[in-house]
């Protein structure tokens, strides 16, 4: 990168915020998911007023800016693709407002999901959604990914929560978008235009979120499947008797043997899949539901039915499903987890889908994930130094994404496009809609900087 | 050794889980300052595309070894050993600098040596009354780059081995035991080596104190000196495992991991599985082999809390026994420390060579520790105590700390008195 762009870097947020040392050069190349590229600079913004400057500068030099949280992402949102400058909001971290009365928290972007979600508990609070990565991810790329997660089903994803944003235009301009209150129509609504937008369209500099309530009561359980296909049918059985549940997931048998071997909980290694559900909400109904749901269980061949009764049978159950991607990036050097969606009613045909596609490709897959909301996590496991394996994981990876899509589906339920599923996008949306999409790129970004290589397949537009 | 670093970090998935639990990360906020971060530049100095650099070294020797990250890491890696193997790396590579060869493999490794310089250190410390906040003396601090408020423990004139015999009889013996003691409790805390022993002998067990026992290598090996190391395992090594013993026991977080995991998984040295299951926290052989409850009163504690070592907790795996001895004192309140198995920011010498990271990880255990409104924090490691003392008494804070065995020998002489 040129001295003179650095200097006014240097300028904008303090030479002690601006990184171009090579070792930090390599850590910020890369999010979980395994593509790596280097880019020139860092710069750790302190302010919405920096981030402005910031966006300024680049349009004037035409450098590319990737904007980062903790770089958790799993489809390479982060990863400065085409090199350029990383903008790090990390620094940014102030829950600046918790309004009980309003139901309302405001924060800057570099905020710890976690921190958020403990700093309302404390308050009789609740912000729902948890994606996997909840203890190091921050909100702002929450919002970008438009993250999901475990209770998903009932509550929702990120954007049912996002209120206000407030950011950086590419160019350099800052805004204000969105309401406050529980109703607005005033204009196109541009929340919901940015989050999922990956960062593509705006860097955020405050958000603002809707808050619930906390549950008074909650309770979990676990169902013994002899085939994956019957617990993926007894998910559909469980949805249309109008029971909600805050979680259901659903893992396979090869995470349950793999789980087993690394925790030793006690878990039936021959069982075929596990339903873990829980249900939340007053006390009353939280005890009907769960009788109903070990009833539905057990009439769809449920070898098992076990309802956790004390506090640590409760986190005995999540203990399984929480270890599930440890104990499976412990078997093969390389885990490439896949987010492939379909509408409910099709769960167990995708699982089977996956099934096929493992034998066929002779690979080792995981499946667990949020089987309530039809949001699959096939697991593939393998080694990246092994061209051969990498080369029948690419084709395994194609035909998991068309068969989601064969079932009505989506290629990503809640991890994003990134550079990693880019070539997949227009079969989902189409030329109509994917055309939209560009037109909307090059409006807000004319000169291309903020986030190239993302969503789309080329940046020409 | 390039292909132990490649061994140590391929399994990384990069999933960042890591950084939600590192102390030093959460201070300075770049990737390169973490877990993951760490373990990428290793990896890359095995691929190729990270140099030995300045700034390579610098956030490779910025790691506080707390282990954190291990205990965090889903795919089983261990950023803590990763690090531990490229410091290896640097000082084969780099060589090691001239002082601490000397201290490491000159001082230490003589068994009289080491406890005569730390004697003739705490005579000087004494002569020139370096312990006083406001010693002339304190004016080379600065010059050395610490903190001029910077807690200097007195070395002691006469070590808690020289002032023992080697063994320690009983009456009623239930078990005969080797207590380890280490270089915190022999050199600066004999409190603590005193209230191991009263405790065992007490309770029916007789100690030895073998007089051969070293440094159990900790320090030497955190600097990346492994043949040091190596060298000082291999004498403890011969003296422990000679023993007429049913448990060796220890008093330091640190030396118990070290001997019971490190000699053999960082070092590569064969150590016989019947010693490393012989090894005892002092605590975790007062419940789990002697099932020891104290009801007595402990004088000018109403409220006690409780600071996990790291190496205690992660490393010996020792949670719940301090913990269940201190709620056992009478009229006395155990409340649980918010985040109590964080790092105080102690780590050894890392409070030397980092003075100021050392300071603000210590900062957040005061905040805790004041919330508790505890006014005797218990715990179980030399180097915690010195830390966490320090931190209070920067702070103008008053605040006890002590060792764990140290505040239930002090409730045992109160019961007898009774």
């Amino acid at each position: 990168m040129r001295k003179s762009i650095l200097h006014k870097l240097q300028e904008i947020s303090g030479s002690k915020y601006v990184l171009t040392a090579p070792e930090d050069l390599v850590c910020y190349g890369y999010d979980a998911q395994h593509v790596e590229y280097c880019p020139e600079a860092i710069v750790r913004a302190g302010s919405a007023e920096e981030v402005c400057a910031i966006l300024r500068l680049a349009n004037e030099e035409g450098l590319h800016v990737t904007p980062r949280g903790a770089g958790t992402g799993l489809s390479g949102g982060s990863v400065p693709a085409a090199g350029g400058l990383v903008l790090d909001l990390g620094r940014m971290n102030r829950i600046i407002e918790i309004d009980q009365s309003n139901l309302l928290a405001t924060v800057e972007p570099g905020v710890i999901t976690a921190d958020l979600a403990s700093a309302v508990e404390a308050v009789g609070l609740m912000y729902p959604p948890d994606p996997g990565s909840i203890k190091v991810s921050t909100l702002g790329g929450n919002v970008a990914e438009n993250a999901g997660g475990l209770r998903a089903i009932k509550y929702g994803v990120t954007a049912d929560y996002i209120k206000a944003i407030e950011g950086a235009t590419p160019t350099g301009e800052f805004f204000k978008a969105g309401a406050v209150t529980m109703k607005s129509v005033a204009g196109y609504d541009l929340v919901h235009l940015l989050c999922g937008s990956e960062g593509t369209l705006a860097v955020f500099t405050k958000l603002t979120f809707k808050l619930l309530p906390l549950p008074k009561a909650r309770r979990s359980m676990v169902g013994l499947f002899p085939q994956l296909t019957q617990a993926a049918e007894t998910v559909s059985a469980i949805i249309s008797a109008g029971i909600m549940p805050a979680t259901l997931e659903i893992m396979d048998n090869v995470t349950i043997r793999t789980v087993e071997e690394f925790k030793k909980i006690g878990l039936p290694i021959d069982a075929g899949a596990m339903l873990l559900l829980e249900v939340d909400g007053a006390s009353a109904q939280v005890v009907e539901e769960a009788d109903k749901a070990a009833r539905i269980m057990t009439s769809h061949n449920a070898s098992e039915v076990q309802i956790a009764s004390t506090h640590e049978e409760r986190d005995k159950v999540w203990e399984a499903r929480r270890s599930a991607l440890a104990a499976l990036a412990r078997v093969r050097p390389t885990a490439i987890l896949e987010d492939a969606t379909v509408p409910r009613n099709q769960l167990a045909d995708m699982v089977s889908e996956i099934n096929r596609i493992a034998n066929k490709y002779s690979l080792t897959i995981g499946t667990f994930g949020h089987a309530g909301d039809g949001n699959l996590h096939p697991t593939i496991l393998t080694d990246q130094r092994d061209k051969e394996e990498m080369a029948r994981v690419e084709k395994a990876i194609d035909e998991i994404f068309n068969a989601a899509l064969q079932l009505g589906g989506t290629v990503s339920g809640e991890h994003g496009i990134g550079f990693a599923k880019s070539r997949y996008l227009a079969c989902e949306v189409g030329p109509g809609a994917l055309g939209m999409m560009r037109t909307i790129k090059s409006a807000l970004d004319p000169k291309g900087i903020l986030n190239p290589g993302k969503i789309f397949t080329d940046q020409t537009t | 050794m390039l292909n132990e670093l490649d061994r140590l970090t391929f399994n990384c998935i990069k999933c960042g889980y890591c950084k939600a639990a590192c102390p030093v990360y959460k201070e300075i906020g770049e990737e390169a300052a973490s877990p993951r971060g760490r373990v990428r530049l290793i990896r890359g100095v095995y691929a190729g595309d990270v140099s030995l650099s300045q700034r390579y070294r610098k956030l490779i020797e910025l790691c506080i070894s707390c282990r954190a990250c291990t205990a965090e890491c889903p795919s089983g890696v261990s950023p803590n050993q990763a690090v531990l193997n490229a410091r290896h790396h640097l000082a084969i590579e780099c060589g090691i600098p001239l002082i601490k060869r000397l201290i490491f493999r000159r001082a230490m490794t003589a068994r009289r040596m080491f406890p005569a310089s730390a004697k003739l250190l705490g005579f000087l410390q004494r002569a020139i009354i370096l312990q006083s906040r406001y010693s002339p003396a304190r004016l080379i601090l600065p010059i050395l780059g610490l903190p001029f408020d910077k807690a200097i423990p007195y070395f002691q004139l006469k070590t808690f081995r020289d002032r023992m015999p080697e063994v320690i009889p009983t009456t009623n013996r239930k078990y005969r035991v080797a207590y380890f003691v280490g270089c915190g409790a022999n050199l600066i805390y004999p409190e603590i080596g005193e209230a191991v022993v009263n405790l065992l002998t007490y309770f029916g067990v007789e100690v030895v104190i073998p007089r051969k026992q070293m440094c159990c290598g900790t320090p030497v090996f955190t600097s990346g000196d492994f043949e040091g190391a190596t060298h000082l395992a291999r004498q403890n090594l011969k003296v422990l495992s000679n023993l007429d013993v049913d448990a060796i026991i220890t008093a330091c977080g640190s030396c118990g991991t070290t001997i019971k995991h490190e000699w053999h998984d960082l070092l590569g040295i064969e150590v016989p599985s019947e010693l490393t299951s012989k090894v005892y926290d002092i605590t975790e052989f007062l419940t789990d082999c002697l099932a020891v409850s104290l009801s007595a009163h402990i004088p000018k504690a109403k409220t006690i809390t409780y600071h996990d070592p790291c190496h205690l907790v992660r490393g010996m795996g020792v949670q719940n026994q301090p913990r269940k001895l201190l709620s056992s004192l009478a009229d006395t309140r155990y409340v649980e420390l918010a985040s109590a198995d964080t790092c105080c920011g102690g780590g050894g010498a890392y409070s030397i060579y980092h003075p100021d990271m050392s300071r603000k990880i210590g900062a957040r255990k005061v905040d805790n520790v004041l919330k508790t409104e505890a006014d005797l924090v218990a715990t179980g490691c030399p180097v915690c105590i010195l830390q966490l003392r320090e931190m209070f008494s920067i702070a103008r804070i008053l605040r006890q700390v002590e060792h764990t065995a140290v505040v239930l020998n002090r409730a045992l002489k109160e019961k007898s008195q009774n």
